[in-house]
């Protein structure tokens, strides 16, 4: 999933370049503001989507947070990453986003997890591929359920436990993101497993 | 709390959890049990590729999205962010998600930027579709092919509408 993993040159050399270019949308240069958009809409469209799991919703979301930003922009002083900064207008514009609706339809009725559970993916890129029928669908099932597990989740233990175990990112680096110390992410994460253990309870 | 290991019983559903989605950092110290219980390994990992099917599903379908969707993105917040000092919109009329989906195609003006943006279509819900669909359409920026393209979209819309890929995947209950 983190396949914008960067190097740690990496990171400085794109902080330097994404800091250059907020000065100068800072300084009035409108059309600066995107490059910003070109350099993160990919990762802050997976994220939304991961967590909200409809493709349209993820766009104007997406289009919502940079929107958000630009107009936060002049208040923003670069202490924290613009990575960093528009990973959290993005955890809390998601947060918003889903407290404004009541349950609905669950992640089970996705029409792809019935017809084509790679959601999209390529099959040679399907992780079950190669294994047999049976584990496939037995997998698939499981999916299913942890999919339909993961919608009950709050949209804060839901962001945590997707950034840690979808986005692979460490506690601290969540942290920096989300705005939340340590110990409140651990406790979202334990909150989420003992969610998902009675959800998936019979996987004994 | 003694573990099931330490009660000779297989992993509980905690413990199952735990070996795939641990909790804390670095390496996860793994129950002895799992080395010698073919039932629990069975179960570890099954759910491990529940996650691994989802994970590589969700990353596989945002890489699958054609450049012309990202493009398309771009320009409406560009859009969005150069009305928005004069007229002070909210992000998202109707008429800008109307955009969101047909103007680049409109840009390219090719079967193939259509079929391109298909992919990303297929990417979308049905009902979604049908609610762009009805949205007035907004005046036309100049193109000789925009009538041509809107044509192409509308059939590609109807066909797409009768797959009915991604069907009620909007997760209203998060
Ligand atoms: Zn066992």
């Amino acid at each position: 999933m983190k396949g914008d993993v960067k190097t740690p040159a990496e990171q400085q050399t794109s902080r330097e370049r994404d800091h250059e270019v907020v000065l100068k949308v800072q300084a009035g240069d409108v059309e600066a503001f995107e490059a910003l958009v070109k350099s993160h809409q990919k990762r802050i469209f997976r994220l939304v989507y991961t967590l909200l799991r409809d493709a349209t919703e993820a766009d104007c979301v997406t289009q919502d947070v940079f929107i958000k930003a630009f107009k936060a922009l002049k208040d923003f002083k670069g202490e924290a990453a613009f990575e960093s900064w528009i990973t959290r207008i993005t955890i809390n514009t998601v947060r918003d986003r889903v407290r404004r609706r009541k349950p609905v339809v669950s992640f089970s009725e996705m029409g792809n997890a019935d017809d084509d559970d790679t959601g999209g993916l390529p099959r040679h890129l399907d992780p079950a591929d190669g294994t047999s029928p049976e584990r496939d669908a037995m997998s698939r099932d499981i999916r299913r359920r942890l999919t339909d597990a993961l919608a009950s989740l709050s949209p804060r233990q839901r962001a945590v436990f997707v950034m840690k175990h979808y986005e692979e990112k460490t506690i601290p680096e969540i942290g920096t993101e989300t705005g939340l110390d340590e110990g409140t992410i651990k406790s979202h994460l334990f909150r989420a497993g003992r969610k998902l253990r009675a959800l998936l309870e019979d996987l004994r | 709390m003694r573990t099931a290991e330490a009660r000779g019983a297989h992993l509980t559903p905690e413990e199952i959890l735990g070996c795939v989605f641990p909790e804390g950092e670095g390496a996860v110290p793994v129950p002895l049990h799992l080395a010698t219980c073919p039932p629990c390994q069975v179960r570890v990992t099954r759910l491990r590729d529940a996650h691994l099917i989802d994970k590589g599903a969700v990353a596989g379908a945002v890489e699958a999205l054609p450049e012309v969707f990202w493009n398309a993105q771009a320009a409406a917040v560009m859009q969005a962010v150069h009305e928005e000092p004069a007229n002070n919109v909210r992000p998202f009329p109707a008429s800008l998600r109307q955009t969101i989906v047909r103007r680049p195609v409109l840009a390219f003006g090719s079967l193939a930027a259509a079929l391109l943006l298909m992919t990303g279509l297929s990417f979308l819900r049905p009902s979604q579709r049908q609610q762009v669909a009805e949205v007035p359409v907004p005046t036309p920026v100049a193109s000789a092919t925009n009538a041509h393209d809107d044509e192409l979209l509308l059939a590609i819309d109807d066909a797409l509408a009768e797959e009915l890929p991604f069907s009620n995947m909007y997760p209203e209950g998060v």
